[in-house]
């Protein structure tokens, strides 16, 4: 991981005596697309509104860029250098595109025409319409445009494909997985659509009731994490499996096995066994997700 | 840009609200219905033009999106005081411009309050209509950084009207109602000083409590 854009460290926020973030730590590097993970109420929203300074914390540390964000003078400095898009998605109704494109540019002083031009024709943004006539996908459109159009060294998006349709969706993350190359753009986006964070994501978090269960990069993740399938001669033994054996389950002459780590003390395990075959398949992030949230 | 945008078609019909209300007295002018009815006119026209802010984004009419788009405006790189500040400068300038537009339609329409009212007791009486809506128009701003219309217009209503009963019960000197009638500059002649400074500082504290409320405030 390179320089590191956002530092959380044992973040906690109560709401009315309750922890909806508790404890969270959480590292994002440059250049990385990170994707939060986590259910419904998981702390997702929270933790991105924590970020950007929107909420007080009532314990820990959040840095932005090295800086304390609700430090003296942090958050504008801080809010210069970042493209939000709420999950919401909502923008001043009465306004048109043209409008609040000139209504949002003086704030920013490295804003890029160009940007500006590509995402209205990619997103077919008429800008003489009011925003209130807009689709829901034309304003996910336009709120990608104005976080974008000022090349932000990182992107905040909480639930960008939330109920968009699947080609605006796909649109979007096509659109996303080019930043980090294209402009050196670090995303950190929250969502618990787990193909789309597979999609697009070379780094994940994920966040259960406040507190992070699982981070890092989603190639070590997939070594880290196979599914070993042993097949048996006959009836399989009981056996007392190494640790990182999960989820182990019977099925017939074979047994198949989550294996969070030590994966080749496992295979070494069931090829000592006689008779056995033995094979190795990669997880999907879903896998990863369940077995850590999924049974809590 | 935004707060114009979100104010002009109040101002709007503030000034017509003005021009109807002069030609409906045209006939029959009476000079403290005048008064009263200006005044009313104009508290009720500031407190609207102070309506949307920080909290509330968006201007009747367009249900879809209130209040969402906070998240938007607060993301911006600019302090949320700025934010606050701006929106309550443009306010208070559509505002005078509103009492101006008052004034001229008054002055120009109602020949006959020539004879009654110089022009000194109407530049007077002016200032004072000015001093005096900005309560309203602080206590508007101090409700909209925490609640969305039409609420944030109904809870700054009680709240004027408990402070401005209290006044009149408790503290009748420098009751800022009574400066509309008695201790107006059309019957004294001079600045109701105390009232003037009673109100002066009431929008003050509003506005020193919206300040310190946005800042402070989570979103």
């Amino acid at each position: 991981m390179g320089d590191v854009l956002i530092e959380v460290r044992a973040l906690r926020k109560l709401f009315d005596g309750f922890a909806a973030v508790d404890g969270l730590d959480l590292r994002v590097g440059a250049g990385s697309v990170c994707g939060f993970l986590g259910r419904n109420g998981a702390g997702k929203s929270t933790t991105i509104r924590l970020l950007l300074g929107f909420l007080r914390n009532d314990g820990g540390e959040v840095r932005l860029f090295g800086q304390n964000v609700l430090g003296p003078g942090g958050g504008v400095e801080i809010r210069r250098r970042i493209g939000y898009v709420s999950e919401n998605k909502h923008l001043y109704p009465y306004m048109t595109v043209r409008q609040i494109i000139r209504f949002t540019r003086p704030f920013f002083t490295g804003w890029r025409d160009d940007l500006e031009r590509r995402y209205l024709e990619l997103f077919q943004l008429p800008p003489d319409r009011k925003i209130s006539a807009l689709s829901k996908g034309m304003r996910t459109g336009l709120m990608l445009l104005l976080a974008i159009a000022h090349n932000p060294e990182l992107l905040i998006l909480d639930e960008p494909t939330e109920g968009l349709d699947p080609v605006i969706t796909d649109l979007v993350l096509r659109e996303l997985v080019g930043l980090p190359a294209s402009e050196g753009t670090t995303i950190f986006f929250s969502s618990h659509q787990l193909s789309e964070v597979e999609q697009i994501a070379d780094h994940i978090a994920i966040i259960d009731r406040g507190h992070a269960v699982l981070a890092g990069a989603v190639d070590d993740m997939k070594l880290q994490y196979q599914r070993v399938r042993i097949v048996f001669p006959g009836d399989p033994p009981p056996i007392t499996w190494a640790d990182g054996a999960e989820r182990v389950r019977r099925e017939g002459r074979s047994v198949s096995i989550l294996a969070t780590r030590n994966v080749e003390v496992i295979v070494d395990q069931a090829r000592a066994l006689a008779g056995t075959s033995v094979e190795r398949h990669p997880v999907t992030l879903k896998e990863i997700f369940l077995e850590h949230v999924g049974t809590n | 840009m935004k707060a114009w945008l979100e104010t002009r078609w109040r101002l709007l019909a503030g000034f017509a609200f003005a021009a109807f209300f002069v030609a409906v007295n045209h006939r029959n002018p009476s000079q403290k219905g005048m008064v009263i009815g200006l005044g009313t006119l104009l508290t009720i026209a500031t407190m609207m033009l102070a309506g949307t802010g920080v909290k509330s984004q968006s201007p009747a009419g367009f249900p879809e999106g209130l209040a969402g788009s906070t998240q938007f405006t607060i993301s911006l790189p600019v302090s949320r005081l700025m934010l606050l500040l701006v929106r309550a400068i443009v306010g208070l300038l559509e505002a005078i411009a509103l009492e101006a537009a008052m004034a001229f339609f008054t002055w120009f329409f109602f020949p006959s309050i020539w004879s009654a009212v110089s022009p000194g007791d109407f530049a007077r009486l002016l200032l004072v209509a000015l001093v005096f809506v900005t309560p309203a128009y602080g206590a508007v701003i101090f409700f909209t950084t925490f609640t969305d219309e039409p609420l944030s217009g109904v809870y700054a209503g009680w709240t004027l009207t408990l402070l401005l009963w209290l006044l009149h019960h408790v503290a009748p000197a420098v009751d800022i109602v009574r400066a509309w009638g008695q201790a107006s500059p059309l019957m004294t002649h001079t600045l109701p000083w105390s009232q003037i400074v009673t109100a002066a500082g009431l929008g003050a504290l509003f506005f020193w409590a919206a300040c310190r409320a946005v800042e402070r405030r989570e979103y």
